[in-house]
């Protein structure tokens, strides 16, 4: 049965099946239209025979009759015609003719049909009628049936062989073809054996004359290609990330829904000191301690993210404080925890050095607020006693005495070491952030009238033209003025000291930067310049554009250093643009929406 | 074995297309029956035999029709060997050939016995063939004479 259920049994059941069921049909048919067909012939001869006989006895004398039908008789059984004949006379007697046979054994009964009597021996009664019309007797003629049961035998056989012929021929054919269509099949099925146990070497192609099992094996062929290719892109990704995985800096640790370990890298192995495969299976407890399990699970499930801190162990059982983000995902039905375990020992000893470190520079800060306060005193308390008794002094001595212009070098000097001392507090306030803003409404006239008023001296003694002017903007401001006048005047000195027999010209105007309202103070003279390279660090501290400046025009070198972090301060800056020998353009740009109670400290 | 298995089957099959009543032995006559509306003479077995070929008889003018009677397959058998002298496929083509090359209308044939009687009885000068046994007493009917008489024996 199993035969059946092969590509070659099934060919050989659908070719055989339908023969064996035609066949003998075909072949009962044929029989019986031979067999009908002999029979009739030979009945038909035999009566044909019987009447040719019987019409040649009619009408002869009684004397002649013995002996012709004697020689007819003969005649007919020499030629084959019949097997035997005998004369029955009306008076009882017989005659046999000579070379009749079985006449002894095969007594006469007559036949109307071919084969009725079991003697082989087909018999007729031929009446023997004189030329008086009287019948003198009978002739039993005798008609041998063997031959045509031979030739129906012989007919039968060479059926029978041509048939099992055909059958024996067909089985071979089929064979040949079932074999010639199955081999094919059975080279791609051996191939897919091959590749199953990931031969890739091994094609699928069929080499096949056949077409359809041709384009089969190229469509399988192109399939395993595909199949190929996939499988290296996900070996190669597979690669990929578990190379990641396994070079990762940061201990990796998967496990499945019940907390057992499946993978650990690299880093988790050295970290938590385990070896190769030697954590498989194990619950994360050889990892982590229990209260940071019981986190785990009751915090992690079904979230994508969580961030726990807590504690773990290695092997030997030594603490590691842990960081661990851990991941929860399902894939099909499995659960997998996908933990970073972070080792922040080291972090830890930073925190503590830095608490430590925050500590110190809290305590550094009070010593420095405190160094401030005292310096802030103690250098301006004599400096303002010098300026003071300079002035007394001054009041007291002639104008003509040579002492006073001593003493207005005196003051001039104690002046400039005061500015310088107010200065570097101020830069140090600053930079400690410890300088307070104090937000308030005011207008920007009275703000530019002060330090016009303020520098207008100046301005005079350089014989310089001072020109302001205030476009359409809004005429007030929500900023520190203290802090705007200071960067005001300082500029606008700037101006007056390094311009001589020039013009200074204020503008002011609003810009917007996006949703951000600016006040623009631009102030532009045509003294000096300042050189193209010296631009890039003219607001760093202690800096003037050239050392000989200091000498020839004076001041600290912290004013634009002071005003620059000022500007910052207002949530502005200062932009500046200048030319040798053809004037300098300060543009100082601050928010006018300052919030009132706004105490910034930087 | 297997043909003498197939020759087994083969010779049942023909013994149950042979009708029951000729495997029975038994005296048989066979007669040539008429309407008595006629006359008709014993016919002599030539004439017989011309008449139911289709041929002009030698011995007589009048014309007589002759029906085949078929109601029973020993009984035409008989009657074809006493007779015709021809097989019934021999005989068939014959009657075939006349009509289609002589143009002559086909000798009647009828396969039951009550319609052979009726067509005696419509056609007085009809002729056929029976049994002597099978023919009861019928007014119309008369044996004109008889072909054979003996047994037929398996």
């Amino acid at each position: 049965m199993k035969l059946f259920r092969t590509f070659p049994g099934i060919l050989i059941a659908a070719v055989l099946i339908p023969q064996l069921a035609i066949i003998p049909l075909i072949f009962t048919g044929i029989l019986f239209f031979v067999e009908d067909s002999l029979k009739n012939q030979f009945v038909d001869n035999a009566r044909n025979t019987a009447n040719i006989l019987s019409g040649n006895f009619s009408h002869l004398h009684t004397d002649q009759l013995n002996q012709n039908i004697q020689t007819q008789l003969q005649e007919y059984i020499f030629t084959g015609h019949i097997s035997h004949a005998e004369i029955i006379l009306n008076d009882g007697n017989k005659i046999t003719t000579e070379g009749s046979r079985q006449q002894e054994t095969k007594p006469f009964k007559e036949d109307f049909l071919f084969g009725q009597h079991e003697d082989n021996i087909y018999f007729i009664a031929v009446p023997l009628i004189d030329h008086t019309g009287e019948q003198t007797g009978v002739i039993h003629l005798g008609f041998d049936e063997s031959p045509i049961n031979k030739q129906l035998e012989t007919s039968f056989n060479r059926t029978f062989y041509s048939a099992a012929a055909l059958i024996l021929i067909s089985t071979f054919f089929i064979v040949i073809a079932a074999g010639y269509l199955s081999r094919p099949l059975r080279r791609i099925r051996d191939a897919a054996r091959k590749i199953s146990f990931q031969k890739e070497d091994a094609t699928l192609e069929t080499n096949s004359t056949i077409s359809e099992l041709s384009s089969l094996g190229k469509s399988l062929e192109s399939m395993r290609q595909t199949f190929i290719d996939q499988h290296k892109q996900i070996k190669s990704r597979e690669s990929y990330i578990s190379s990641i995985m396994r070079n990762m800096a940061d201990p990796l640790v998967i496990s499945n829904g019940s907390l057992q370990i499946q993978t650990l890298n690299n880093a988790a192995r050295k970290m938590f000191q385990y070896e190769k495969e030697e954590y498989r299976s194990q619950g994360v407890d050889i990892l982590f301690d229990h209260d940071l399990i019981d986190k785990i699970l009751s915090q992690a499930r079904n979230k994508e993210l969580i961030c726990l801190e807590g504690s773990g162990h290695n092997k030997a059982g030594d603490a590691i404080p842990l960081e661990l983000n851990i991941s929860h995902i399902t894939l099909d039905t499995s659960e997998l925890y996908i933990i970073n375990a972070r080792d922040i020992r080291v972090r830890k000893q930073v925190e503590q050095a830095l608490l430590e470190a925050k500590k110190h520079a809290e305590e550094s800060n009070k010593q420095k607020s405190y160094f401030l306060s005292t310096m802030s005193h103690e250098l301006r308390t004599p400096m303002n006693a010098i300026i003071g008794y300079s002035d007394l002094i001054l009041e007291d001595i002639d104008k003509d005495d040579h002492n006073r212009s001593d003493l207005l070098r005196i003051k001039k000097a104690a002046k400039h070491l005061l500015d310088l001392i107010n200065s570097i507090l101020d830069l140090s306030r600053i930079e400690a952030g410890k300088m307070e803003l104090h937000i308030t409404h005011f207008s920007i006239n009275d703000l530019l009238d002060e330090a016009v008023s303020t520098t207008h001296q100046l301005v005079k003694n350089n014989k310089n033209k001072l020109t302001v002017d205030i476009e359409n903007c809004s005429e007030t401001l929500n900023s520190d003025y203290l802090k705007l006048k200071q960067i005001v005047i300082n500029i606008l000195g700037n101006a007056a000291k390094f311009t001589k027999n020039g013009e200074i010209q204020v503008r002011v105007f609003n810009k917007k930067i996006k949703d951000h309202k600016l006040l623009c103070i631009e102030i532009k003279d045509t003294g000096i310049g300042i050189e193209t390279d010296r631009l890039a660090n003219l607001f760093e501290s202690f800096t003037q554009a050239d050392s000989s400046v200091s000498r020839k025009y004076g001041g600290t070198g912290l004013g634009l250093a002071i005003s620059k972090k000022l500007a910052e301060l207002l949530d502005g800056n200062i932009q500046v643009e200048s030319s040798p020998e053809k004037g300098t353009t300060f543009l100082i740009c601050v928010s006018t929406e300052l919030g009132e109670s706004t105490s910034v400290f930087i | 074995m297997i043909a003498s298995r197939v020759r087994l089957f083969l010779f049942t099959i023909v013994l149950l297309a042979i009708p029951l009543e000729t495997l029975m032995a038994g005296e048989h006559e066979l007669v040539v029956i008429t309407s008595t509306k006629n006359n008709f003479a014993p016919i002599a077995r030539d004439d017989l035999r011309r008449l139911f070929l289709g041929i002009k008889p030698k011995h007589t003018d009048i014309k007589i029709t002759p029906i085949n009677n078929k109601s029973e397959n020993i009984l035409y058998e008989v009657f074809l060997q006493k007779v015709i002298r021809m097989s019934a496929v021999a005989y068939e083509r014959h009657l075939l050939s006349k009509v289609f090359t002589h143009g002559t209308q086909r000798i009647k044939t009828t396969e039951e016995y009550a319609n052979l009687l009726k067509e005696l009885e419509y056609n007085e000068n009809a002729i056929s063939f029976v049994w002597a046994n099978d023919l009861k007493k019928n007014p119309d009917i008369r044996v004109v004479q008889s072909i054979w008489k003996g047994q037929i024996s398996q």
